[in-house]
């Protein structure tokens, strides 16, 4: 282990939690905007900037720490009660909130260079902005207010010491610096907030040499301290918030009376006299303030007991005192508490490992399935037995390596209701944005390439989709329009559907498009959804004024791209004037699936599982009745088959029965016409070389226990592949004909 | 994370130490029990930390006990030199060290 190791790895923790602070912040200020005074989203908004605060001091991230301390006033101030959030305010922490995501990402860059001249103005003009939350009127009577809780009342000036400064006891306990915490940092960021003008190291529990620890911190400090501007008690534990727990703090307000530091000097676990000492020889008190203080308390020592009873009066008093900043505190730690129980259930770990476990995985599931076979062949039952058991276990501990790697997809999906929001005011629109089946778990990797085109297709929503309050209203709809984003599960797959109630697709429009492009030949009648899915040809654009944020035509062949590399598919249903329905279908995982085994001549080929519906027996005679329709009657439903002899050209003899195998993928059946079946197969996806990009229906290989190749069929390209062939069988005909 | 110690003892019947490296929580219970047993044996103790590149409170602690144990011996402690880091952390804290 070297220490800069551990450096770079608080630093990362650093970020990934400021990340998720930032995420909180974004969250409370956008349901502050809903349900505007809501005092627990007030104070998680406070707590947000609040420990970005404090830990950017620790790790000297200046810029940030500083930033935020004048963002946390103006939160500080909206807890308080005294400032209200207006609109435009709620826009100017917005602001913040990008100024300090932009912030931490150029100290991750691992920079502590200068800001860049842009970052430095828009900083100052934050800043100036902000300014105008805290102006002097507040800070005065926000000076009013505090200035009983340092005063205490009912004590006459005499008895106030000299002492213009707070002190503070800090006693560490002994575990701090196998905590990885040192003193030397918090007191650094103690000089941030104002002056330390004396500051003593008591050691007095160092133990006897032999007995020593060396790795245990034995360390106080006793620290006058001047704050610079108005420093509170509560600024002063925010210091050393991270060390609370390691440590004990006890602070005394400038001018105390003497009663408190009476009740300091014997709450410190040093003897009395070794404290008086160090607080007369630093100047904190005077020889005759101290010398009233322990006189004070020798008259109330005989009583003995009295004395205890007596100590916890004073503090009692102080505590009447500072009742305020006593809850506040309380309030403060359970949160800390809270939070931590939280971390406590999860832990951070890092994708690699999980990727190295997956692929093990992977190929265990491989071996197992050639275990399996080889088993099955052999006909062995004493092996049969634990084989099967195996096979069992193997398939569970698939299922948990897989669910290791899903996340709901919640946390994706509320990304965007800020994007909703920026971009609907930016247009003078009005706009809902409602999430639901934010639970449906995903797999991590599928989610982060996701999030891209699914916020391409958000803010087309929004900026093709809604239409303007005043159109809304001409048509009869409600003012506000709705975009909505769902996921749920389906046949094992995901379905994301994003849905707008706005102006919906212009089918003249697209058509003649189209037409005038050349995608499409005059006067051939063509279907809503093979009209919609031109959408997604490259440079296709039927906007009629290009916006800052779409309409060039770039985009929605990448937004079908990026799915399509996943092994999903896009659909889209629109009609216009009432809005459109973008459909996304993905798998549930990239790289393991249960596969079912099929063969065709001397081939084998796997198909997911999931998709399977049914397979059963057809006659001859069914297939050939239809001449050129590639259709058969099931149970009196018509299904679309594809024979894969024909598709894979295999002219081998087959004289027995075919099967037909039922897939449903995206609410579409097709049948694949198969030798026979041989069964379920566990498989893991092996992609292919580049030789076989041009095979698109084959989304990769598998090793069979024979040793032999089975081809992993893509089920979605495979429809659409037919569906060519369909087409290009027709045109076949008709050129035939011609 | 590593610290080299040079040790000398010169005629007076003191010690001198010459530190390479860091003294931190991570080195320093490593020299604790030598550092102790020299200024039992000896008259004097001088660390020289002009070679130190990291210096934390576990360190300082270290000097700090140093420092009792001579007075209470009557024997001598000095620091002979002090990189920038030791000087920094020993000014944060007000040591007259």
């Amino acid at each position: 282990m070297s220490s800069s190791y551990d450096i770079s790895n608080s630093r990362d923790i650093y970020f990934t939690e400021g990340r998720e602070m930032l995420d909180q912040m974004e969250a409370s200020l956008l349901s502050l905007e809903k349900t505007p005074g809501d005092d627990e989203t007030i104070n998680s908004l406070f707590r947000s900037i609040h420990t970005i605060k404090g830990s950017s001091g620790m790790f000297g991230f200046d810029e940030i720490g500083s930033f935020t301390h004048v963002v946390e006033n103006i939160l500080d101030r909206m807890r308080k009660g005294t400032l209200d959030l207006s609109p435009d305010l709620s826009a100017l922490l917005f602001e913040c909130h990008d100024f300090i995501g932009e912030l931490m990402e150029l100290y991750e860059k691992g920079a502590d260079e200068e800001l860049s001249q842009e970052l430095t103005v828009r900083r100052d003009e934050l800043l100036s902005r902000m300014g105008g939350y805290t102006d002097l009127k507040v800070a005065a009577a926000e000076k009013a207010a505090a200035a009983p809780a340092q005063a205490a009342p009912g004590v006459s000036d005499k008895d106030r010491v000299e002492n213009q400064c707070w002190h503070i006891s800090l006693r560490f306990g002994r575990d701090t610096f196998r905590n990885g915490l040192d003193p030397n940092s918090f007191i650094a960021y103690l000089r941030e907030i104002g002056e330390i003008v004396r500051i003593t190291t008591v050691y007095d529990e160092l133990p006897e040499s032999d007995a020593i620890d060396p790795e245990s911190c034995y360390l106080g400090f006793e620290i006058d301290f001047k704050g610079s501007g108005t420093v509170t008690r509560e600024m002063i534990l925010d210091v050393f918030e991270f060390v609370r727990e390691d440590c004990t703090i006890r602070i005394l307000p400038p001018n105390s009376s003497i009663d408190d530091y009476v009740a300091l000097i014997n709450d410190l676990p040093e003897s009395p006299m070794s404290i008086g000492e160090i607080l007369t020889k630093s100047g904190t008190l005077s020889a005759q303030e101290l010398q009233k203080a322990l006189q004070s308390q020798s008259m109330e020592m005989p009583t003995g007991e009295g004395d205890k009873r007596l100590l916890g009066e004073i503090i009692l008093e102080e505590g009447l005192v500072q009742k305020p900043v006593l809850e506040a505190a309380l309030e403060k730690q359970k949160s800390i508490q809270k939070s931590d129980e939280r971390n406590k259930k999860l832990i951070r770990v890092s994708v690699e490992k999980i990727d190295r476990l997956v692929n093990l995985v992977g190929e265990l599931v491989i071996t197992g399935s050639n275990v399996k076979q080889i088993s099955e062949r052999r006909n062995d039952s004493e092996l049969a037995e634990p084989v099967s058991t195996m096979t069992r276990l193997i398939e569970d501990i698939r299922e948990s390596t897989m669910n290791i790697r899903m996340v709901p997809i919640g946390e994706t999906f509320k990304k965007y209701e800020r994007t909703v929001r920026d971009l609907s005011r930016e247009q003078g629109k009005e706009v809902d944005f409602v999430i639901s089946g934010a639970d449906t778990e995903l797999d991590k990797t599928l989610i982060d390439k996701i999030s891209d085109p699914l916020m391409h297709l958000i803010r087309n929503a929004v900026d093709h989709g809604i239409d303007r309050p005043e159109e809304r209203v001409k048509r009869g709809k409600p003012r506000r329009g709705t975009i909505s984003l769902n996921s749920y599960y389906e046949t094992g797959s995901v379905v994301i559907v994003e849905k707008d109630d706005g102006n919906g697709l212009n089918r003249e429009l697209i058509y003649a498009k189209a037409v005038e492009t050349g995608l499409l030949q005059p006067g051939v009648p063509v279907t809503d959804d093979e009209l919609f899915q031109l959408v997604f040809e490259p440079g296709f654009s039927t906007a009629k004024e290009v916006t800052s944020i779409s309409g060039r035509g770039v985009g929605m062949d990448v937004v079908r791209r990026n799915i399509e590399s996943l092994r999903g598919t896009i659909m889209l249903d629109s009609r216009e004037g009432e809005g459109t329905t973008v459909r996304i279908t993905l798998p549930l995982t990239l790289a393991i699936i249960d596969g079912f085994l099929v063969s065709v001549g001397d081939d084998s080929y796997v198909l997911p599982l999931d998709m399977v519906v049914e397979c059963t027996e057809v006659s001859r005679s069914d297939l050939q009745s239809n001449d050129g329709g590639n259709f058969i009657n099931l149970r009196g439903d018509l299904l679309p088959y594809l024979r894969l002899r024909d598709f894979f050209g295999d002219t081998s003899n087959y004289t027995g029965k075919e099967n037909v195998v039922v897939l449903e993928y995206a609410r579409r059946k097709v049948g694949l016409v198969i030798d026979r079946p041989v069964g379920e197969f566990q498989t893991v996806i092996k992609p292919l070389g580049a030789i076989f990009s041009q095979f698109r229906w084959v989304s990769g290989a598998t090793i069979l226990g024979s040793g032999s190749v089975a081809l992993i069929l893509d089920v979605p390209r495979l429809m659409q592949s037919n569906g060519e062939l369909k087409r290009s069988s027709l045109n076949r005909t008709a050129g035939a004909r011609a | 994370m590593k610290v080299v110690a040079k040790r000398k003892v010169n005629g007076s019947g003191t010690v001198l130490y010459r530190f390479e490296g860091d003294l931190t929580v991570y080195t320093v219970k490593k020299l604790v029990p030598a550092l102790i047993k020299d200024l039992r044996a000896h008259a004097a103790l001088e660390l020289d930390l002009s070679g130190v590149h990291k210096f934390d409170s576990a360190g300082y602690q270290l000097m700090l006990l140093m420092d009792r144990d001579a007075r209470q011996d009557g024997k001598g402690f000095s620091i002979s030199g002090k990189s920038d880091e030791v000087s920094r952390i020993l000014s944060l804290y007000g040591s007259e060290l």
